[in-house]
């Protein structure tokens, strides 16, 4: 049996390819052996045909590579003349030797390796945590089809280009015909609801969607089938979409589920499908936003729309601010806005400012952390130069000695690197404790570290390990003899003018990031301390909302409400309820519109925005609100009802001093500039200011203008204010019993006291206040380590003459106070370098911080003067054992 | 013999099995690669062997002394190796000691009474 005539080509390449395992000079002196290859393959064809043919190129593939390699790394010993160039695999065997040398060196030096690992791995994982924070939110890509056309349609004032909420459906739908940059637009309101299934009365969101929202977003129903066009039309049966964890949840993934009725709100509706989790949307139950009918008028939804290919955001930006519009009664004209979906963090300035400063404070500590570790890697290259000078006298070339400290940086960096994953992990798991609330959180949620947040991680101390190991391993320099009679004199002659530098350098990034913290944190501070204004551990609050399906008229609505009212009282421990709207603080609704003050001299103020609360009779005293001026609401303010030609209205300080300058509110007459109301108000009374949210949004201005009106309106939706008895436990059980003997379908979930909700308020400014804080920790701690580490090092090397100047006579005192001020001169100038960039930086975080200019100058000097009384602790210090050395030792030791 | 090749020769026996089998198939003359490759596959049983691999036990060899090569070197012209006579007294020891094996085998009824001595 002849071999094929290709046999020999193929294993001779092969086994060429193969032989580049073993080093090249193997190849040459048996450069026959691809053609024995060959040769044995034909000879096994013959033998034992194809079988022994493939046996013997596994045998190769298996074989070639693991000798050749071993041959490599490993050579036999004494093969070649010592004067010819190494070969690669006596580079990697001294490679590995370096390793062991630098592991042994490491390992005899625990306080040095344990001081760099640690700070590489505070740096390292500070980095991590944060890139996976922001890999897992600002990086997010989006879920959706076509994202990068997506938009969210809302609309803003026309006034204020505040706003940010939605248009009435009957809006969008004519937008919809009329618009021609969307290829698609969909729209959905959210609305609380409850579901009564099997088992009880659960509080689940509902989605009223458009049919075709949600195969517009690429869902694929499990079972079942979604939204169709024909469920909307008006004589169409209810029908609703499940999401998957309710009917595995509520009905135990019942495939039966499909075509039973469910109670929704009080209605009955049919279940069509059950789809799998939409992102943000894990919980919601979808069902038919109706498009026609009265309800579309005042019915608002977002619009979600893809733009058509080619249009841009900015043309389809310009054609809905023209020709998409609207007005609302209450706030006046408005007109589209859109917001790309690309990323849903990236919408919100605050959310990013916010992590883009961390991410630039962490970049810094690491900066910082690899300065650190270059000096102290620095000092002790001083200490070890002798060593070096010997290495090299007996051979050692200068790329020999480079590698060695390369192994050794190596060897820190994945122990830092290491212990820095460590680290991440707990500095995630903390961030995810401290909750900041709102839509960080739900990215929180989402952040694990993955491999890619690792291969970061190595990187970063790959990085880390090169740039400070070639500072130290390229000042090596200078003639051998030099360095070799040095060490042989014990006199280490390493200047410390780069480690100056280098503290100069770290100082200056460490004072940036002490400010930021110092100004966060005086920011959460002045937050935190600022008085609510009204009793918030008295009150709790509760929203209402009464379904038009069991509540038709006002009639019904109003009953129900005094019901309600009465049967809260009778709770122990419940002093008084009371009704409003946009009335409990820090929650007030913000509007904006054009305001006429004076009935004799009407002067205009075009663009107000205030705080406007409905509130009920007595709403002051039974709130704790100080009153400045003038008297509460009182009953005969409700009585003249909405005909009497004027009203009562009771503005705060803040509202008094800015439309009244002279003094004289009380008394004097306002009106909005409305179609609908431009009945005058009286102001009776002048109150307090009280804590509200909205500073977050509004540019931290703390004390916006606020009005108080009677609350006459729309009776379905209230918030219902229960004031507390002194030092009573809010009564929160007896209070849903209450809510449930009048009627089970009312939700009582969001009960809530007023305290909670300012704590809850605050925890964007606390969670960065807290990131900060502990930043500034690690800088001043690393700052002042390095700062220490420079001075003792520098004090060592100088015993000598320390000795010499003492034995002269030169006191004590006068030695410190040199060495003191010569670690310090660096300090100094990295303080002002810091100051410098601090001031240059504030704009940065100027939006994060609430009536507090990012350039405070007492927060400044605190900071500064704090940094200098650490920088001088850790020049004193080392200084101090220095000098206090035995003088004669000194002299006679070499 | 010089006393330097009887002492080497002492740091190198036992000889490795595979060693054993090249330099059994070197006994009976020069052989190049390929025939060696063969000649020590037949010997052991079947077994399939890298090239490479015994090229480096060669090398070894060659280097211990036991063997030497003769035709050019590199440039893709056969070599052919042959036993020194180091090589041949190692091979010669090593037969002797696998043979004292055998027989204390055969003592201890470890060995077939088939198989022929």
């Amino acid at each position: 049996m002849n071999p094929p005539r290709f046999l020999p080509h193929v294993a001779s390449i092969t086994y060429r390819v193969l032989l580049l395992a073993y080093p090249a000079e193997f190849r040459r002196e048996f450069a026959e052996l691809p053609g024995v290859f060959a040769a044995a393959c034909q000879e096994s064809y013959r033998l034992g045909g194809l079988g022994a043919v493939v046996r013997r190129f596994i045998r190769a593939l298996v074989d070639v590579p693991r000798h050749g390699l071993r041959d490599r790394f490993a050579p036999p010993q004494g093969r070649r003349p010592d004067d010819s160039p190494p070969t690669w695999a006596e580079w990697f065997s001294g490679l590995a030797a370096d390793f062991r040398y630098a592991y042994r060196s490491l390992i005899s030096r625990p306080g040095l390796t344990v001081a760099v690992a640690a700070t590489l791995a505070l740096g390292i994982g500070a980095n991590t945590a944060i890139f996976s924070v922001v890999d897992a939110t600002l990086l997010a890509r989006s879920p959706w089809p076509d994202a990068e056309r997506m938009v969210d349609l809302t609309v803003k004032l026309e006034a204020t280009g505040g706003g940010g909420f939605a248009p009435t459906v009957e809006e969008l739908i004519r937008w919809r015909d009329e618009l021609d940059v969307f290829e698609r637009l969909e729209a959905r309101a959210g609305a609380p609801s409850v579901l009564i299934h099997v088992d009880g009365s659960r509080r689940v969101p509902l989605e009223l969607v458009t049919p075709g929202y949600l195969g517009a977003l690429g869902v694929r129903p499990i079972m079942g089938r979604l939204l169709s066009p024909e469920d909307g039309e008006s004589d169409a049966a209810a029908v609703v979409i499940l999401p998957e964890s309710l009917w595995r949840q509520l009905y135990r993934a019942d495939p039966a589920i499909l075509g039973r009725e469910v109670e929704l709100a009080g209605k009955p509706y049919i279940v069509v499908g059950v789809v799998p989790a939409v992102r943000g949307m894990e919980q919601k139950l979808f069902a038919v936003l109706p498009s026609a009918g009265p309800e579309t008028l005042t019915r608002r939804a977002a619009g979600v729309g893809w733009l058509r290919p080619g249009v841009s955001l900015e043309a389809a930006r310009a054609q809905v601010e023209v020709m998409a519009q609207g007005e609302d009664e209450r706030l006046g004209p408005y007109v589209g806005s859109l917001a790309p979906r690309r990323n849903v963090f990236w919408q919100q300035d605050d959310f990013r400012t916010g992590l883009l400063s961390i991410l630039v404070a962490v970049f810094l500590v690491l900066t910082i952390a690899c300065v650190n570790v270059a000096n102290l890697m620095l000092t002790n290259l001083g200490r070890r130069r002798g060593e070096f000078a010997v290495r090299a006298a007996i051979g050692a070339s200068r790329g020999r000695l480079v590698r060695f400290v390369l192994a050794e940086s190596a060897i820190l960096a994945i122990l830092g690197g290491g212990f820095g994953l460590l680290v991440a992990r707990g500095a995630i798991a903390a961030m995810q404790l401290i909750r900041p609330g709102g839509n960080l959180a739900t990215g929180l949620d989402a952040v694990r570290l993955d491999a890619r947040v690792m291969a970061y991680a190595i990187a970063v101390s790959a990085l880390t390990a090169v740039l400070f190991g070639l500072v130290p391993a390229l000042r090596r320099s200078g003639q051998p003899s030099e360095a070799l009679q040095a060490a042989a004199f014990g006199r280490g002659t390493v200047s410390t003018r780069l480690g100056g530098a280098l503290v100069a350098a770290e100082t200056s990034l460490a004072v940036i990031l002490l400010i930021g913290a110092a100004l966060m944190f005086q920011n959460f501070l002045g937050l935190r301390f600022t008085d609510p204004g009204f009793d918030a551990d008295r009150v709790l609050s509760i929203g209402v909302g009464l379904p038009s399906t069991k509540y038709p008229d006002r009639e019904t609505q109003m009953a129900m409400l005094d019901t309600l009212a009465l049967e809260i009282t009778r709770v122990p421990g419940v002093e008084a309820a009371q009704y409003g709207q946009g009335a409990v603080p820090p929650q007030n609704m913000a509007m904006a519109g054009e305001m006429v003050v004076g009935e004799a001299e009407p002067r205009s103020f075009p663009e107000t925005v205030t705080l406007l609360s409905h509130v009920q009779a007595g709403y002051f005293e039974f709130m704790g609100i100080a009153l400045v001026a003038g008297r509460d609401f009182v009953e005969a303010d409700y009585a003249a009802g909405d005909d009497a030609p004027e009203r009562a209205a009771v503005i705060t300080v803040a509202m008094a001093e800015k439309f009244w300058p002279g003094g004289d509110a009380l008394g004097a007459m306002f009106r909005f500039e409305r179609d609908y109301d431009q009945r005058w108000n009286r102001v009776v009374g002048i109150a307090a200011p009280t804590a509200h949210v909205s500073f977050e949004a509004r540019g931290g201005e703390l004390d916006l203008p606020h009005l108080y009106l009677p609350l006459v309106s729309d009776p379905r939706y209230m918030d219902l204010m229960i004031r507390l008895r002194d030092g009573v436990a809010p009564p929160t059980p007896e209070i849903r019993a209450a809510f449930a003997r009048l009627d089970p379908g009312l939700p009582t979930e969001d009960i809530d006291s007023s305290a909670a909700r300012l704590v809850a308020a605050l925890h964007g400014p606390r969670f960065r206040a807290a990131l900060f804080g502990a930043f500034g920790i690690v800088a001043i701690t690393l700052a002042a380590v390095g700062i220490f580490g420079v001075v003792a090092h520098g004090a060592a090397q100088r015993q000598r003459e320390m000795a010499i100047r003492m034995a002269l006579g030169a006191r004590p005192r006068g030695v410190l106070r040199l060495v003191v001020r010569q670690g310090l001169t660096p300090v100094l100038i990295g303080l002002m370098l810091g100051t410098g960039a601090s001031l240059a930086l504030g704009r940065l975080i100027a939006s994060l911080l609430h009536q507090m200019s990012p350039t405070e100058p007492a927060v400044y000097l605190a900071t500064l003067a704090g940094f200098f009384v650490v920088a001088v602790l850790a020049t004193w210090i080392p200084a101090r054992r220095a000098i206090r050395l035995d003088v004669m030792e000194n002299l006679r030791s070499d | 013999m010089s006393e330097a090749e009887r002492q080497l020769l002492e740091t190198l026996l036992p000889l490795q099995p595979r060693d054993y089998l090249i330099l059994f198939a070197l006994a009976g003359g020069p052989l190049h690669g390929h025939g060696i490759l063969k000649a020590v596959e037949e010997e052991s049983g079947g077994v399939t062997l890298d090239p490479a691999n015994l090229y480096r036990s060669l090398k070894r060899l060659e280097r211990d002394t036991l063997i030497a090569r003769s035709g050019g070197q590199g440039g893709g012209r056969r070599q052919n190796f042959e036993l020194t006579d180091v090589g041949g007294e190692a091979l010669k020891a090593e037969a002797q000691r696998l043979v004292l094996l055998a027989d204390a085998a055969r003592a201890r009824s470890l060995v077939d009474p088939k198989v022929p001595a």
